[in-house]
């Protein structure tokens, strides 16, 4: 055998950085989570209600509703959504080995819709005492179902043979998102409730609604998937080499496969049925991350779900304040940031896409 | 020892191997040849597992149905003909992820000594997406390497699935590919290589069995497989293999006149 012939002592190690942007990403979250409690149309403070807290004094009652009932539900489901958005793309991706299936271009986000439309318009033949009991957990539960119905139908129209054709991939994503609107669209159009009439929040999001009943519903689902998620990093990072490979290499890939479509279904599921559909996070997120520390997805999982918390935080403080008093859908401004990094990885990368 | 029995594959709605019987022993290297779409990438991929087949694969006495795939891992490891990648791994990260199964897991220690087999090493660094087809090629054999790194554990052999392991390399990355794998082989493991270039595989290999039309047309050393007869019959072309003087050793070069293709 020949001798060591490179000077390079040791490979590059990417993943000591990846963990070290863990840390600083951890604190953004915290520092962006306060700006969000100080910042908004009324001007109580939690600066100020700590320093009341800590004084032994009482909080008044603007400072109790508006910190307690209204920033602080909100910021938590903001941090909530943004994760299991981001989380969502980034295993989508590796799933169908494209940094382009994002939960809402793929379609599975309008399955989602289209689950929790049905719920509510079908949950409301439901008895009275039964739909106040089950109320928010059916239509999470329906949303659950209507994306992972939409995952694996694409998953079987897109893949051969452990191969993801992207076009296939891309093409039924836009065909299962209309059909699955129009059929939204139908059930909105029947149901005479006014706030399901809302079809901007089913198409564009909002965390207006936030509510700690909400919070409780889908806190459980995200946390334990968030837990899960070092199962599937390994697999999927098999995965990256073909299913294939992935096999011969020890990844038990069916079960990978399975845990990933139900965790994408989930958390989208989850996200979709507290706060509407909101795009682009699962793309933009995990695309910046592997800029900076690589696409292993052990790093990659986690992070994403802090820079997904992050930057719907972020983008909800500009929903609700930019055009104060009113607001705007989340949505459109999470689609101002990502849709031009959408068209950039498409720029940079045409292969991706079949076109080079 | 590696066995197979009735291996007959059905693909897209046609039988494409029609009942291969096959043996390999460890120590030595086993070429499959054959015509484009004989059925060798098929054959390659029933023996690992990867394709449903009818029939049976036994690896060292045991069938390999029966063994749970994390073990399996451990006892072989497979090279396909080519590997896509969407995301930009480093060629060092690529062959780390074969360092997760059985008595490699974890041993980053194997991986500038695995790429220095194939002659990588000076693209350790590199993104995988941005190399060329043949440096591809080296990396994804390197990760191989690493998976099963000692070709033979408590007297048991390893083995090594290769789907042209040369064939997008240069001369000189050819021959030290094929010294690496030699020596993998020397050193009591087993290689089973789907093979394109029939004067490489006189050359490297022990035993050649040779596909034609998803059957098995031939099987033997080099000395017995590399004839006149069953090479023309089945390439479907004059193919006269010399000799060469010192270790009669097969060769062929084109035989036709520019005239007459
Ligand atoms: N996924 C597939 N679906 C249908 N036919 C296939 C598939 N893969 C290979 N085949 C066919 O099986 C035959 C053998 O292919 P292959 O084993 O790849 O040949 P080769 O000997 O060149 O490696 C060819 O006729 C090929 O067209
Ligand atoms: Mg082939």
């Amino acid at each position: 055998m020949t001798a060591v012939t490179s000077d390079l002592a040791v490979p590059r190690d990417r993943r000591a950085g990846a963990w070290r942007l863990t840390g600083w990403l951890a604190l953004a979250l915290l520092a962006v989570g306060l700006a969000s409690l100080t910042w908004g149309a009324s001007d109580a403070s939690p600066w100020v209600a700590l320093a009341k807290l800590w004084q032994g004094e009482a909080l008044t009652a603007v400072e109790k509703v508006v910190l307690l009932n209204i920033r602080l539900p909100r910021l938590a489901m903001s941090a909530l959504v943004g994760a299991g958005l981001a989380m969502s793309g980034a295993i989508l991706q590796g799933l169908f080995r494209n940094p382009l299936a994002d939960p809402g271009i793929v379609g599975v986000t309008s399955g989602g819709t289209l689950g929790a439309i049905g719920a509510i318009v079908l949950g409301g033949l439901l008895p009275l005492a039964l739909r106040e009991t089950v109320g928010t957990s059916l239509v999470s539960v329906a949303a659950f179902v209507g994306a992972w119905f939409t995952t694996i139908l694409l998953y079987r129209v897109a893949t051969r043979d452990g191969q993801t054709s992207v076009p296939t991939m891309l093409l039924a994503g836009i065909a299962l998102a209309a059909l699955a609107m129009a059929m939204a669209g139908i059930l909105v159009y029947m149901a005479d409730d006014a706030q399901l009439r809302d079809l901007t929040f089913w198409s564009m999001g909002s965390m207006a609604g936030a509510t700690w009943a909400k919070v409780a519903t889908s806190l459980p689902i995200l946390a334990l998937a968030l837990l899960a998620s070092p199962l599937i990093s390994h697999g999927l990072n098999g995965i990256a080499l073909g299913e294939a490979a992935a096999m011969h290499m020890g990844v038990e890939v069916q079960k990978t496969k399975t845990l990933a479509v139900l965790w994408v279904a989930g958390a989208t599921g989850v996200a979709v049925a507290v706060a509407g559909a909101i795009g682009f996070v699962g793309i933009v997120v995990p695309h910046l991350l592997r800029l900076a520390s690589g696409p292993d997805h052990t790093p990659l999982l986690p992070n994403a779900a802090l820079l997904g918390a992050i930057l719907m935080i972020s983008a909800d403080m500009i929903a609700r304040t930019i055009v104060a008093p009113a607001e705007l859908p989340i949505g459109i401004v999470t689609a101002v940031l990502g849709a031009p990094v959408f068209l950039w990885i498409l720029l940079r990368r045409r292969g991706l896409v079949g076109m080079e | 020892m590696i066995e197979a029995q009735g291996i007959t594959v059905r693909l897209g709605g046609r039988e494409t191997l029609h009942g291969i019987d096959f043996a390999a022993q460890p120590g030595q290297i086993t070429a499959i040849v054959g015509p484009n779409g004989s059925g060798k990438t098929t054959f390659l991929r029933a023996l690992t597992g990867e394709l449903k087949h009818r029939g049976t694969v036994w690896l060292n006495g045991r069938a390999t149905a029966d063994i749970p795939v994390a073990e399996l891992a451990g006892l072989r490891a497979v090279l396909p003909q080519s590997v896509r990648m969407a995301f930009p791994f480093t060629v060092s990260e690529v062959v780390r992820m074969g360092l997760r199964a059985g008595l490699s897991a974890g041993r980053d220690s194997l991986i500038l000594p695995a790429l220095d087999r194939v002659g990588a090493t000076y693209l350790a660094d590199r993104p995988y997406t941005d190399l060329s087809g043949g440096e591809q090629q080296r990396v994804q054999l390197a990760r191989v390497l690493a998976q099963i790194w000692e070709p033979v554990v408590d007297d048991i052999p390893r083995w090594l699935f290769l789907d042209e392991p040369v064939s997008s390399l240069d001369p000189g990355h050819q021959f030290l590919v094929i010294r690496t794998v030699r020596d993998f082989a020397a050193r009591g493991g087993g290689v089973i290589a789907v093979m394109h270039d029939l004067n490489l595989t006189a050359m490297m290999a022990d035993r050649i069995t040779v596909l034609k039309d998803g059957r098995v047309a031939a099987n033997g050393t080099a000395q017995e497989v590399m004839t006149e007869p069953v090479l023309s019959r089945v390439y479907d072309c004059p193919l006269r293999p010399g000799r060469m003087p010192a270790q009669a050793m097969p060769f062929l070069l084109p035989q036709a006149s520019p005239l007459e293709i």
